[in-house]
């Protein structure tokens, strides 16, 4: 009995002193992991006092001190399947950087963390692995839309806002749905809502056409920005869709879906989904009668180098279509920005098509940092965390790389200028935007 | 194993399950048919569909076949042997086509494309056998089923660090395209190559396993491997050859599923793989014919199935419960005919 | 004469090395390393990986040639098998230099050739590093012709080095958070040990490893002689410590290591629920993620507002309808296929996960499971998202919350799985996992056996998807592929099949280290496929094995007879009985 008595009583002092020890450093470190800001109370260079600002900001600061780098961090799929789409969005940022060179007097440091696409944990694994890190000051990403559902609570938590270049799923801006990203999610991706709208009113407006099916892929990009079409086109002109089919992802004869789409012999098939089954699709649907004078679409999910090898000649001589972003962005476009990605890059040309979004994601949270941060009479730059949210949700008029950018109250920052193209001389050229509708 | 009352729940189950996989096919079927949104060349269409893609299955389900007859083992990683010699191939595939020499010299091109991948298949095999198989022959069954799970993830991700995660575009060749009209059914031409293809190699092959030396020797070791060896049978050798042999017969479908669907990508072994030893499974496995049979078959299933089961029945998106099609034939054939349509029961 | 064979089997030991050298430099691992400091402007990761096949095939030509040759030889035979190794590796670096083969070979590019060539172009970079090989082939031999006392702490202490500057990411917000920061800038520079810092550590781990066996010695002793009473205090105090630092790990760890804890537990508790099925009972399972997704859906359909049901019932109360669920499919699954035998089996299992997955994902079940867009809104494991824990001023959201539960879920399992080990049912399942047509004629019903390994494997696994579906708040199809179950085996394997700690070790292996090293998680699943190879090759019993097992595993391997199939195979050529 003693013995116990004697046990017990040393367990109770140690995880006092264990709470103790938590209390004094870590308990802090359940609180969103704002750096511990304890500015010196010195008046900063704008005349501005960085105690006072940090205290009132509801996250706090991020802390910069003399001659360390501002560190943003990127949560994108950069390994895997899908790793051209995060590296292609990466290779936006650091242009970025490299073109801005310093911001407020600090250079600036890419910290790049792998959100994965297909699993929605790795979203999450990488929310927290950034958190983690009290030193970064904002998240450009996911790349994949499900990955940024799990990841924006810890984010939120922690007071770091996230701009995505790719997301486009409708949901992750829509307040009533449980994807809603919240006050700290932005995109400069537009929303599929706008590109299904757009591919809608192509194919009412430009086509003529007056029936259509889908295939979608099982993956919620692919599934949401069809019905979003489905509906839009019924909404626009009363269209009629005859039937809605889904593949799976590493499937290769597809005849045996066409055949059934065949049957009602739609006018248009619009399948928005990725390599390698765009594709094949293209190619195996030459094949099934019924489907000769159908027009064939797809989305950006196939509008790169590997669906142009792989059939690309095909899409040329029947004339296919894509829908994606309009990529004409003019001005520095292709003067400046494209050698400098093809020298970063190694490759002959952008691998995906949300490099110039991610380009002004990077450039945007750079002006929000030189607008509201605070540097102290040592140099110390203080970022005020929610401060800088409320910039960027305030943005308007700006003037990117994508187009002139204003965020609305959920979110969506992105141009929202959806681009039709076709396949010209083994390239992608637009043939019609909704820039000049 | 007759116990009245322990096997009641086993029984429930497995006779609920006939059936409710009787009505589901027979309700399926009726509703499709009498719902009549394909017609009769379209069913055709996708029958000639399924054997083609069958005579691909059937192709790799032989090489399981064959090792499973002397090594009583599936060999899980002949799925990406099958991808390997497809991928190499393609390189060489690429080089031909392009100074034009492809298209300018089908035959001698295919011939050595040909060539290319089933000698690198057949290389991967025969390393396969000595690293990772041989030395864990005696081991208890559960260690070489492991060990080629293992294979099977280490060949399909070195050749994706080595080769790259994008997928590769095998050239076009012009005497494949458009179709042939045989006895009034419009056949593609990449598919009448990729059937007939199958069935001369199969004939070959059946003929060695039947007529030759090594085929007798094949089939003795199958038997029995120690009364073969003292037979003075190298056993060790055989083994060796019969993965060579199934290394050449997947390098072969490796180009011909290549020039069918045109791409080639690290995983592309995978399902394939495990279809062609669910055809192989069907068909009976340990026997040749057996495999052709469940290649064709499962080919069949597949693309006819998924429509002519459940579209009828209302089912949205049909096409994407093929793999379930799939995978339920397989479980039902090993459930209630474990040997197959063609198999045996094995003495031993 | 025999000098020449020696120094012929070196050399070829030496072309291995080389071939593994031009394979890690292909395959693209030399080069996603070459970032990482080991020790800053000294040693990166990808350089001590280029280091390690030379190093090693010198040790191993060392220890053949020392059965049969003079002391010298060795010496010679290891740095001849590092010189070769390194010159298969430099004639490589040549060819690359020289022809383009980036169209074939991804990864060559012109920063590996750089990095392999030390930077000094195609031909110095060749000399040096059939140099360098020579040397560490050297090394590799003096390790071997070194006195285990003195080898064990020089490789311990180099491991140790690696091993701290690995952890450099995870150690620095943590050293930070506890307001210890300056150790950490003390340790590391530029995200590797400093010169400096790799030294101490070295010659701390090193220190350490001297001082174990001494230091182990004497505790037993003076516990020894101190008599019941003490050792038993002792016993409760080491399990009172271990208590401890279990409960405040979370806090210990920070929120981003709770969050690969969380990752790890998870698998853990799949594991150990595989580790019934295929380790007690031999049933290979290859389609295990079928009732982790079960439990996920279960879960998520009874607690999210939701779902299709909208039941919105709190988590616990869900949890037993889930088990109850769980168990079902397990029997479900099961009795079909009862009279299968091991490929076919795993085949079959195989089929059903894969089934399982498609379904879950189909838009025919769209209605019930909410297609590829999952269900949403899954409630949290206690009903609210923070837990502030009064005594200590904890607060605890996110992972380190889960990690409770889940640490309460593995113990239990772990629990019950190490007392039906040593039960009847546990000796049932060792005989029919040896012989099963001898285990029924002994009056074992294998049918109950079975179908009891497969319901409680499912019930674990579907414990775990609970937990999963909580942790995360939703639910997407996504998350359940084959490779779950394929990385669930592996983790069983490498720890041992049957073995409880092992199931611990393997997840720590092969979950905690793709956490730790981010660039190795791109090469994850090639580790996976090279780790059970490997292990089954050369340690099927698994790291931390089972006795039973590691007798059953080497005894078969050697005995010629049992090969036959007359004994100790499962007999029946993998089909029905």
């Amino acid at each position: 009995m003693q013995k116990y008595m004697r046990w017990s009583a040393i367990l109770v002092v140690l995880m006092l002193a264990l709470a103790a020890c938590q209390s004094g450093g870590g308990a802090a470190s359940e609180e969103p992991s704002a750096e511990e800001s304890a500015p010196p109370a010195s008046e900063g260079a704008g005349g501005e006092d960085p105690s006072a600002v940090c205290d009132a900001d509801e996250f706090g600061c991020v802390e910069v001190l003399e001659g360390d780098s501002i560190r943003i961090a990127s949560a994108l799929s950069i390994t895997g399947d899908t790793s051209f789409l995060g590296n292609d969005s990466n290779f936006g940022i650091e242009i970025a950087i490299a073109d801005r060179g310093e911001v407020a007097g600090h250079e600036i440091e890419l910290v790049k963390e792998d959100a994965g696409c297909g699993d929605a944990a790795s979203g999450q694994t990488a929310a927290q692995a950034i958190v983690a890190d009290p030193t970064i000051v904002s998240v450009i990403g996911t790349t994949c839309s499900r990955t940024a559902v799990p990841a924006m609570p810890v984010l939120a938590d922690a007071g770091l806002v996230m701009i995505s270049p790719s997301n486009t799923a409708p949901s992750l801006t829509n307040p009533e749905t449980e994807d809603f990203g919240g006050p700290f999610y932005f995109r400069t991706a537009y929303n599929d809502r706008v590109q299904g709208a757009a591919v809608a009113k192509f194919a009412c407006e430009e086509l003529g056409v007056t029936t259509a099916a889908t295939i979608h892929d099982g993956s919620p990009y692919a599934e949401q920005l069809q019905q979003v079409f489905v509906d839009q086109f019924a909404e626009q002109c009363d269209g009629t869709t005859t039937s809605q089919e889904a593949i799976n992802v590493g499937d290769t004869e597809f005849r045996s879906v066409l055949e059934p789409i065949a049957v009602d012999e739609p006018e248009l098939l619009y399948f928005p989904i990725f390599d390698p089954e765009g594709p094949l699709i293209t190619q195996q649907a030459q094949d099934v009668a019924g489907l000769e004078n159908t027009i064939l679409m797809g989305s950006d999910g196939i509008k790169d180098q590997g669906f142009l090898d792989t059939a690309g000649d095909v899409a040329e001589e029947i004339g296919m279509y894509f829908s994606g972003p309009d990529l004409s962005f003019g001005g520095t476009y292709e003067s400046d920005f494209l050698p400098a990605y093809v020298e970063l890059s190694g490759e002959d040309g952008p691998i995906a098509p949300y490099h110039a979004h991610g380009y002004d994601a990077a450039n945007i949270i750079f002006d929000a940092i030189e607008a509201v941060g605070v540097e102290d009479a040592e140099g110390t730059l203080f970022i005020p965390k929610d401060a800088l949210r409320e910039y960027i949700a305030g943005l308007t008029d700006y003037a990117g790389l994508t187009g002139t950018l204003t965020c609305d109250e959920n979110g969506d920052c992105g141009a929202e200028d959806v681009s039709v193209a076709q396949v010209v001389d083994g390239e992608y050229s637009e043939i019609w935007t909704t820039r000049d509708q | 194993m007759a116990r009245a009352g322990r096997l009641s729940l086993v029984e429930i189950i497995l006779w609920g399950l006939r059936i409710a996989v009787v009505i589901g096919v027979v309700a399926g079927t009726w509703a499709t048919l009498s719902a009549g949104r394909l017609e009769g060349d379209q069913w055709r269409t996708l029958v000639i569909l399924g054997i083609a893609q069958g005579s691909v299955y059937a192709l790799i389900a032989l090489g399981y076949t064959l090792v499973y007859g002397v090594l009583l083992m599936i060999n899980f990683a002949h799925g990406d042997v099958f991808m390997f010699g497809a991928m190499t191939a393609f390189f060489v595939a690429d080089a031909l086509a392009g100074g034009g020499f492809l298209n300018a010299n089908p035959f001698l091109g295919l011939a050595v494309v040909l060539l290319v991948a089933m000698l690198s298949s057949t290389l991967v095999a025969v390393l396969l056998e000595r690293i990772a198989y041989r030395p864990l022959r005696r081991a208890p069954r559960l260690v070489p089923l492991i060990t080629a799970v293992g294979a099977s993830l280490f060949i399909s991700n070195s050749v994706r660090g080595l080769y790259g995660e994008q997928v590769k575009a095998y050239p076009r060749l012009d005497i494949l395209e458009g179709s042939l009209d045989i006895l009034g059914i419009p056949i593609l031409k990449t598919q009448a190559m990729v059937i007939v293809s199958a069935v001369v190699l199969m004939l070959i092959l059946y003929w060695f396993v039947e007529r030759t030396r090594t085929g007798r020797a094949m089939r003795a070791v199958s038997e029995d491997k120690d009364t073969a060896a003292l037979m003075g049978i190298n056993v060790d050798r055989t083994i060796t050859t019969t993965f060579a042999i199934g290394g050449l017969l997947a390098g072969a479908a490796g180009v011909l599923y290549a020039l069918v669907f045109g791409q080639v990508h690290w995983f592309m072994g995978f399902l394939p793989g495990i279809k062609a030893f669910t055809a192989a499974v069907l068909g009976g496995i340990g026997n040749i014919v057996g495999a052709m049979l469940g290649g064709l078959s499962l080919g069949v299933l597949e693309q006819v199935g998924p429509n002519l089961l459940l579209s009828g029945a209302g089912v949205p998106s049909p096409n994407q419960l093929r793999d379930v099609v799939a995978f339920s034939v397989l479980v039902l054939v090993l459930i209630f005919r474990p040997y197959g349509i063609l198999g045996r029961p094995e003495t031993r | 004469m025999r000098q020449a064979s020696h120094l012929r089997g070196a050399a070829i030991l030496g072309l291995w090395a080389g071939a593994l050298m031009l394979y890690l430099s292909t395959v693209g691992i030399v080069l996603a390393f070459a970032e990482r400091n080991t020790v800053t402007g000294v040693l990166t990761l990808g350089r001590v990986m280029l280091a390690v096949p030379p190093l090693a095939v010198g040790y191993v030509a060392a220890r053949r040639i020392h059965a049969v040759g003079g002391p010298g030889s060795r010496l010679i035979g290891g740095t001849l098998a590092g010189a070769v190794g390194g010159g298969l590796l430099a004639i490589g670096l040549i060819i690359a230099s020289a022809v383009d083969i980036r169209e074939i070979l991804v990864r060559v590019s012109s920063g590996l050739i750089d990095f392999v060539g030390f930077g000094q172009g195609a031909a110095i970079g060749a000399f040096l590093n059939i140099a360098f090989g020579a040397v560490l082939g050297l090394t590799g031999a003096a390790l071997h012709a070194a006195p285990p006392r003195f080898r064990r702490p020089i490789v311990a202490g180099a491991l140790g080095v690696v091993v701290m500057s690995m952890l450099e990411p995870f150690l620095r917000p943590r050293l930070q958070e506890f307001e210890l920061g300056f150790l950490s800038r003390l340790l590391y520079e530029s995200r590797g040990l400093s010169i400096a810092s790799a030294l101490v550590v070295f010659g701390i781990v090193a220190g350490a490893v001297v001082a174990w066996r001494p230091t182990r010695a004497t505790v037993r002793r003076r516990l020894g002689a101190a008599g019941p009473e003490a050792q038993s205090t002792v016993r409760w105090a080491s399990i009172l410590v271990l208590i401890l630092l279990l409960l405040s790990l979370p806090q210990l760890a920070g929120p981003l290591l709770s969050q690969v804890l969380v990752l790890v537990g998870l698998y853990v508790l799949l594991g150990l629920g595989l580790n019934i099925v295929v380790g007690y009972a031999g049933l290979l399972d290859l389609g295990y993620v079928a009732f982790y997704a079960v439990g996920s859906y279960l879960t998520a359909l009874l607690t999210s507002p939701t779902s299709s049901l909208g039941w919105a019932l709190p988590f616990w109360v869900a949890l037993p309808i889930v088990v109850v669920g769980a168990a079902a499919t397990g029997l479900f699954i099961g009795a079909p296929v009862l009279r299968l035998r091991g490929d076919y089996l795993a085949i079959v299992t195989l089929g059903f996960g894969e089934i399982a997955r498609i379904l879950f994902l189909s838009d025919a079940l769209k209605p019930w499971f909410g297609g590829t867009q999952g269900i949403l809104s899954v409630a949290p494991i206690f009903g609210v998202s923070a837990v502030d824990v009064p005594l200590l001023g904890w607060r605890l959201t996110g992972p380190t919350l889960t990690y409770y539960p889940l640490l309460l879920f593995c113990i239990v399992a772990a629990f019950v799985a190490s007392r039906l080990k040593y039960s009847r049912t546990g000796r049932a399942w060792n005989a029919m996992r040896e012989d099963e047509d001898v285990a029924e004629a002994t009056g074992i019903s294998t049918v109950n056996y079975k179908l009891l390994a497969f319901a409680l494997g499912a019930s674990v696994g579907c414990l775990g998807g609970a937990v999963f579906s909580t942790h995360l708040q939703s639910v997407f199809p996504g998350s359940f592929n084959i490779l779950v179950s394929i990385t669930v085996l592996a983790i069983v394997i490498l720890g041992g099949m049957g073995s409880i700690p092992g199931v611990v070790v393997g997840a720590l292996a092969l979950i905690g280290l793709p956490e730790l090293l981010r660039e190795f998680a791109e090469f994850k699943l090639l580790v996976y496929g090279a780790v059970l190879v490997i292990m089954m090759l050369l340690r099927p019993e698994g790291l931390i094995p089972d006795y039973v097992r590691r007798r059953e595993l080497h005894d078969e391997g050697t005995d010629p007879i049992a090969g036959t199939g007359a004994v100790g195979l499962p007999a029946g050529g993998g089909g029905a009985s």
